[in-house]
């Protein structure tokens, strides 16, 4: 079991757990630019995708995957970090480095709003002892 | 270059949560037959063609084995053609400022790895610009409306 990190988003808590395993370098430079906040906008192409922006760069393509419901991944084409909250096509294998564990259906009463009114405030953090 | 960087990550840090002025700005620019939703969705194209610009050269510069002169050359008249886009067609006139104290700051750059740097703080700064602009675009309504369009256009 990775570590678990908390996602704020609208209204719900819900947990994550990172993939330490799989994806070593991204999740340390995730967890160590805990706090992240950002305003969530919807993907264009894939359905049930929501994401945001961050201000750094990941160079390593780790662990890519064909996202499933609940992935955290980090699209570097764009310094984003992409949440695909529910069943989907994905567009192809992105590097993935947490899902969601705790209260997905929470994530996705939220995310699901964002198509129709995006903008939405998302906050991941690091897990409160 | 120094001094270039600590201001496009400071301008980058006041937008991060908080709307930039230019939204408002494009939100009030009209074009043809006096509708806005041109500007926003040509704003956003002309914004992604940088962005993909400045990480596929960010790229290119940190695998190296490419001159950082040429690179330069290749990247200031770019930048300066969409500083021009974005402060004259789109009334995003802080984005082009920013975009313009990266093209000054490219006479300073003198190794790829700077290059490479200052391209990167640049494409942040874009990319937190882009996704303003994109909650200006309403994609739900939009969808719509298309596909009704699509709809009676094959009846």
């Amino acid at each position: 079991m990775g570590k678990e990190i908390t996602i704020l988003i609208g209204d719900e808590e819900c947990t994550a757990e990172l993939l330490t395993e799989q994806a070593p370098r991204t999740c340390k430079i995730i967890e160590n630019a805990l706090p992240l906040t950002g305003l969530l906008n919807h993907a264009k192409l894939v359905d049930r995708e929501v994401f945001f922006a961050v201000p750094f760069f990941i160079d390593e393509q780790e662990n890519p995957k064909v996202s499933e419901k609940g992935d955290l991944a980090f699209w570097n084409g764009r310094q984003t970090l992409c949440i695909f909250y529910d069943d989907m096509v994905p567009l192809g294998a992105t590097p993935t480095f947490g899902r969601i564990t705790g209260n997905l259906e929470g994530f996705q009463r939220e995310a699901a709003k964002v198509w129709e009114k995006p903008g939405t405030m998302i906050t991941l953090k690091k897990k409160e002892a | 270059m120094e001094k270039a960087l600590e201001r496009i990550k400071a301008a980058r840090k006041v937008i991060w949560l908080e709307e930039p002025p230019d939204i408002g700005r494009l939100r009030s620019r009209k074009g043809a037959r006096n509708q806005g939703a041109s500007a926003v969705l040509y704003a956003a194209t002309k914004l992604a063609t940088l962005i993909t610009f400045l990480n596929h050269v960010r790229r290119v510069a940190k695998q190296g084995g490419v001159d950082p002169e040429t690179m330069k050359m290749v990247t200031e008249p770019f930048l300066e053609f969409h500083a021009d886009l974005y402060g004259g067609f789109y009334q995003l006139t802080d984005t082009a400022e920013v975009v313009r104290w990266a093209k000054e700051a490219l006479s300073e750059v003198k190794t790829l790895e700077d290059y490479a740097t200052l391209m990167g703080e640049l494409a942040l700064y874009l990319g937190r610009v882009d996704y303003w602009v994109d909650l200006e675009i309403p994609w739900a309504k939009f969808g719509q409306v298309f596909e009704e369009i699509a709809a009676r256009s094959q009846s």
